[in-house]
């Protein structure tokens, strides 16, 4: 076991509304969800004296931050990255708090993903600009290749022959996520799904149809880590840290296209330290984040995390049965990237943190409390620890409780183990074990 | 912006892309001027890789060299964009890219070299290209910058080429994404 393994909590998670067109610069919204997050935790805005950021030149950087809300900071540094920088900047923050860098670490992101630099296409204008290619891009702009979608597609394809399903495995990723969200007041589509509106959606690049791809959305989501011994004092039930990897590459991490298997993800060399180094067995998990830029990728991270083989994730995911709030395996119970939100995978370990403390915040009265009713059908959204649960597809059983760990006074006990697998491609990986 | 002319329907607006070469790939742009598909080749191990790096990708020797291929190779994977993201390709939608792993730059460990192209045909040539299919390359002039792009033309279509299916009807060809 790690020697920082179960140090440091996140204590505090926030976020600002999830919008189109927020009207707002993105340093407004991180200062909205930074004092969100501050006061989730119960702590005061002078109690933080580490911020740490990631963007891809969409937002504002922490001492912008600073500067807004008085912060003294005794750290602050800004990462360029997208997909699975969450979980990496959790890492580096354990460390940093560790070492006396600073007392406790804040983290967040904030875009304007819908109003101003968008993920498929720049800038709001569209195109209409000449567009520089230098770099990797010399290669791949002039063949077509632009935004997500171009790149994700030809994953999508190769999956599909290979391993010889039909696109309705995608469709099931969609529809399941959509049923999550529905459970999910903040969330910005709940509208009802079918595996047949997933059919009928409209190509963005073939053999992704529009309810493949996630939203792009104006947000920010922070969150806060600081020292165990500070969580007693604080508001809500501690959420601990228990490892993670943050980020590991494949070969040829700047051209994977010439890889031998496109798809042979990162995460088969690097899963096991993973666990041992949060000390758990993956059956140990009960809830999970699965980066869902795209519905075909959680199933390659389901594949490259050991849970199913290679190729069986199609399969695996039961017609979305198995990853559904009930069965076995519950993948992004807010609803995702897909359904949710997208903040480059923030709000995939937000939604485990209050799921952990049994606090999501769902449809019921009392979810502030942690009382839930465990009832989909009335809107609750707080899944329940794995051993509680019965057979995959069916509703929560009230079962004997074998722990007397934080839960409600009766039924079943709270998720204890969540785990974030952060990356959009095979070629890298990051991810992060929390427990309550 | 350009003053560019609306391109024709069907054709890559080439104009809207910018392309600039850097040290490490200003060779590989003037080969394809002259029509020719190179590769870089390590002098000191032999390792063949694709983009140009500065370095041998295998044994980090800086002293490296090219490989010329024939420009024929297998579809590995592809796509085929129906809502652009570029103002060059708008008026090219439906259009298919290719992964196209060359049959003659495999690596003697297996490692392939793959480059990407635009597939030539009508409307994506979505009845040819495919998983599988064999294509050979085809050198594009790149507007007025007098680069030369390779693109990939299909040759053969082997039994067991997989090509990509499905439910829904094409949104209208050229249409750029609408803001909500």
């Amino acid at each position: 076991v790690a020697s920082l393994t179960d140090k440091y909590c996140i204590v505090g998670v926030g976020e600002t509304a999830f919008m189109r067109d927020s009207g707002r610069t993105t340093l407004s919204l991180a200062c909205e969800a930074i004092k969100n997050a501050a006061a989730d935790a119960g702590l005061r805005l002078d109690d933080l004296d580490g911020v740490t950021s990631y963007n891809t030149n969409d937002s504002c950087v922490t001492a912008q931050v600073a500067h807004a809300l008085g912060l003294k900071l005794n750290y602050g540094v800004d990462i360029y990255g997208g997909a699975g920088a969450t979980e990496a900047l959790i890492a580096q923050s354990i460390g940093l708090i560790e070492q006396g860098y600073a007392r406790s670490m804040v983290l967040f992101r904030s875009m304007n993903g819908r109003s101003g630099n968008r993920k498929g296409g720049r800038s709001p204008a569209g195109g209409g600009s000449v567009v520089e290619a230098r770099g990797r891009s010399q290669f791949t702009v002039p063949a077509g290749l632009h935004g997500a979608p171009c790149d994700y597609a030809l994953y999508a394809a190769r999956y599909l022959y290979e391993h010889g399903y039909d696109s309705d495995i995608f469709g099931h990723v969609a529809v399941t996520q959509r049923r999550h969200a529905q459970l999910n007041p903040k969330a910005l589509r709940r509208e009802p799904m079918t595996l047949e509106d997933h059919r009928s959606s409209r190509w963005i690049v073939k053999p992704l149809r529009l309810f493949d791809c996630c939203q792009e959305v104006d947000n920010a989501v922070a969150l806060i880590i600081a020292p165990a011994s500070w969580a007693q004092d604080l508001r809500q039930p501690p959420v601990y840290i228990r490892g993670g990897i943050g980020r590991a590459w494949s070969e040829m991490p700047d051209f994977e296209w010439s890889r031998k298997e496109i798809l042979r993800s990162v995460g088969y060399r690097v899963r096991s330290r993973l666990f041992g180094q949060a000390d758990i067995h993956p059956d140990d998990v009960d809830i999970f984040g699965m980066y869902d830029c795209f519905t075909p990728n959680p199933l390659y991270w389901w594949e490259a995390m050991g849970y199913c083989g290679t190729g069986e994730g199609g399969a695996f995911i039961e017609k979305g049965a198995a990853i559904s709030i009930d069965g076995p395996y519950p993948q992004n119970l807010s609803g995702g990237q897909l359904s949710e939100t997208y903040t480059h995978g923030f709000n995939l370990v937000t939604e485990n943190v209050r799921q952990l403390r049994g606090r999501a915040d769902d449809w019921c009265p009392g979810a502030a409390e942690g009382v839930h009713s465990f009832d989909r059908d009335k809107g609750c959204r707080q899944a329940v620890a794995r051993r509680d649960r019965v057979s995959s597809g069916s509703g929560p059983a009230p079962g004997p409780r074998s722990s007397p760990a934080p839960g409600p006074r009766s039924g079943p006990a709270f998720p204890e183990i969540s785990l974030n697998v952060g990356t959009g491609s095979p070629r890298y990986l990051s991810a992060v074990v929390l427990r309550r | 912006m350009t003053a560019a002319q609306p391109p024709a329907a069907g054709s890559i607006d080439y104009g809207l892309i910018s392309v600039v070469p850097d040290p490490d790939t200003e060779q590989w742009w003037a080969a394809t001027a002259a029509g020719r598909l190179l590769v870089r080749q390590c002098d000191a191990c032999g390792f063949r890789f694709f983009p140009p790096s500065p370095t041998c990708i295998r044994c980090r020797s800086t002293s490296l060299g090219w490989f010329e291929s024939g420009g024929r190779g297998v579809v590995y994977s592809y796509e085929t964009v129906v809502q652009p993201t570029l103002a060059a390709f708008a008026a090219a939608v439906p259009y298919s890219t290719a992964l196209v792993e060359l049959e003659d730059c495999a690596n003697d460990d297996g490692t392939p070299v793959r480059i990407f192209g635009t597939v030539l045909g009508e409307r994506g040539a979505e009845d040819e290209i495919g998983i599988g299919a064999i294509v050979e390359v085809v050198f594009e002039l790149m507007g007025p910058s007098g680069l030369m792009i390779p693109r990939f033309r299909v040759v053969e279509t082997p039994a067991g080429t997989w090509r990509i299916t499905g439910h829904a009807a094409n949104g209208p060809a050229g249409t750029l994404p609408k803001r909500l």
